[in-house]
């Protein structure tokens, strides 16, 4: 199967010219792939560079050098060359990304936020208030919630509305960044399930999870950036 | 597949003011639906720009080509006639001022004040026309109730909401800001900004967005330019160019925001 996403000889090199112009060489000759339906968990210490590579394929860091290809109804695009319509097209149909916190348009209720990614990929229809309303309990989510914009939740039902918001729609590549970071035991479970589910219908989940157990209960790869990173 | 139509082409764009430099070499394109943002301090050129790219001044040199009609090739503004720049800036562009008190009549109703925008268009019953205003003013969330009276008497946030009402309602092509929320108080700005994002993300209309307040683009807009001296130092991804930027005067603006 041709892979979901692949990275060339891909470097980072962080800049700070208003800081005596420090070089900080973060990561150097990632090649890199993952194919639909694997689960890659990137790995190694604080500091190595996890979510710099992570937001490298998001579009988010501009790469000093190599290329990332992303594949996308049988056509790879050049994410480092593309156009900015083309990358955020990409992030509307290709790519979902869960952050670690929920950042969202002020007073915009839950399940709007959520019908929302619906509406981006254009795939809102009848039937679509049941489909978010399912999501949003299986997520534990209380009803009398629902209206509300999440900017006064606590930090686990913020996470849990982060995911649905993402995993509502029809990604075929997935960036977990500790999509489980803020939620306790029972609700750590059931988003794990939601993965698994996720990983059955073919999308290739590139994520960031600390804990090595919930890790194991995922992953079908650990990628350790240690190896890439300048000595 | 990922195929938009450009709808304005930016080439080499330069203005001077007598010896002094408005602008210098700006090259960019804009697509459809798609919001960039100018920032850059005071000084920098950002309104220059924007002057030159909404016809309000010539440029000394370059190239501003505009999508009048899907169906040809962009024409370049510089050498169409004043008369078709005219109609271009009645119906396909808006131009939100900065202080909306110089968008608006200030003696003519709120709801009169978005029929002009309107009347020259299809709609010339006057009931439709009342219609679409109260419409507007709703998307605005403004108070239907206040549609007959004079703008002269609203507050800044209220004056920015009419303005924005106004030129949104002739359904233009391109919308150039200036500032929008320049000059409102905090709570009021805020409101005003995800009015903004909330309509223009459903109307999928372009727009270019001057403003020094790094929120506001990163809320606001899809793409950017950082200006400095007349000139574009950076540009790209809003949020590539906010979290990574690489020029030093980018780094400089955004390692400048204070945490709250």
């Amino acid at each position: 199967m041709n892979p979901s996403i692949k990275t060339t000889n891909l470097q980072k090199t962080f800049t700070l010219h208003n800081q005596n112009s420090t070089e900080l060489k973060v990561l150097k000759n990632i090649n890199f792939s993952i194919s639909p339906g694997e689960c890659v968990a990137l790995t190694g210490k604080s500091g190595t560079g996890k979510s710099t590579f992570l937001r490298m394929l998001y579009g988010n860091y501009l790469p000093t050098a190599g290329t990332i290809e992303v594949l996308y109804q049988d056509t790879y695009y050049d994410l480092v060359h593309s156009l900015e319509h083309q990358i955020i097209y990409l992030r509307k149909h290709a790519i979902g990304y869960v952050s670690q916190f929920l950042v969202v348009i002020p007073r915009v209720s839950t399940f709007n936020i959520i019908s929302n990614t619906l509406k981006q990929q254009g795939t809102l229809e009848d039937g679509s208030n049941e489909k978010i309303s399912h999501l949003l309990e299986t997520l534990n989510i209380k009803k009398n919630m629902w209206h509300l914009a999440p900017m006064t939740f606590s930090g686990g039902e913020q996470q849990r509305v982060n995911i649905a918001k993402t995993f509502i729609g029809d990604y075929p590549i997935l960036f977990l960044d500790e999509p489980t970071s803020a939620l306790d035991k029972e609700n750590t479970e059931i988003v794990l399930e939601l993965i698994k589910s996720k990983l059955n219908k073919n999308v290739a989940i590139i994520t960031i999870i600390h804990d090595a157990t919930i890790r194991n209960q995922i992953c079908t790869r650990e990628f350790n950036l240690e190896n890439f990173t300048e000595v | 597949m990922i195929i938009k139509d450009k709808i304005l082409e930016v080439k080499n764009l330069t203005h001077y003011y007598g010896e002094q430099v408005g602008c210098e070499d700006i090259s960019f394109d804009l697509y459809q639906g798609e919001i960039l943002g100018i920032v850059g301090e005071s000084g920098s050129g950002k309104s220059t720009l924007l002057k030159c790219l909404s016809g309000q001044i010539s440029p000394s040199q370059g190239i501003i080509n505009f999508c009048i009609d899907q169906n040809q090739p962009l024409q370049d503004l510089c050498k169409i006639s004043e008369q078709k720049k005219r109609a271009l800036m009645r119906k396909e562009w808006g131009i939100v001022q900065q202080n909306p008190r110089d968008g608006l009549r200030l003696r003519v109703s709120a709801g009169g004040n978005i029929a002009e925008r309107i009347i020259n268009e299809e709609i010339k019953n006057y009931s439709n026309i009342r219609h679409k205003a109260l419409d507007w003013m709703d998307k605005t969330e403004m108070e239907k109730s206040r549609i007959d009276d004079f703008p002269l008497n609203f507050s800044g946030g209220m004056q920015q909401r009419l303005q924005i009402s106004k030129i949104l309602s002739s359904n233009p092509k391109l919308v150039y800001m200036d500032e929008p929320t320049g000059g409102l108080d905090v709570s009021v700005q805020a409101k005003l900004l995800d009015t903004i994002t909330i309509i223009v993300r459903d109307l999928n209309v372009s727009m270019i967005i001057v403003s020094h307040d790094l929120a506001v683009v990163k809320f606001l807009t899809d793409k950017l330019l950082v200006m400095k001296s007349g000139m574009v130092v950076e540009s790209g991804l809003t949020d590539r160019v906010l979290d990574d930027p690489q020029h030093s005067y980018t780094q400089l603006l955004t390692s400048s925001i204070l945490q709250v």
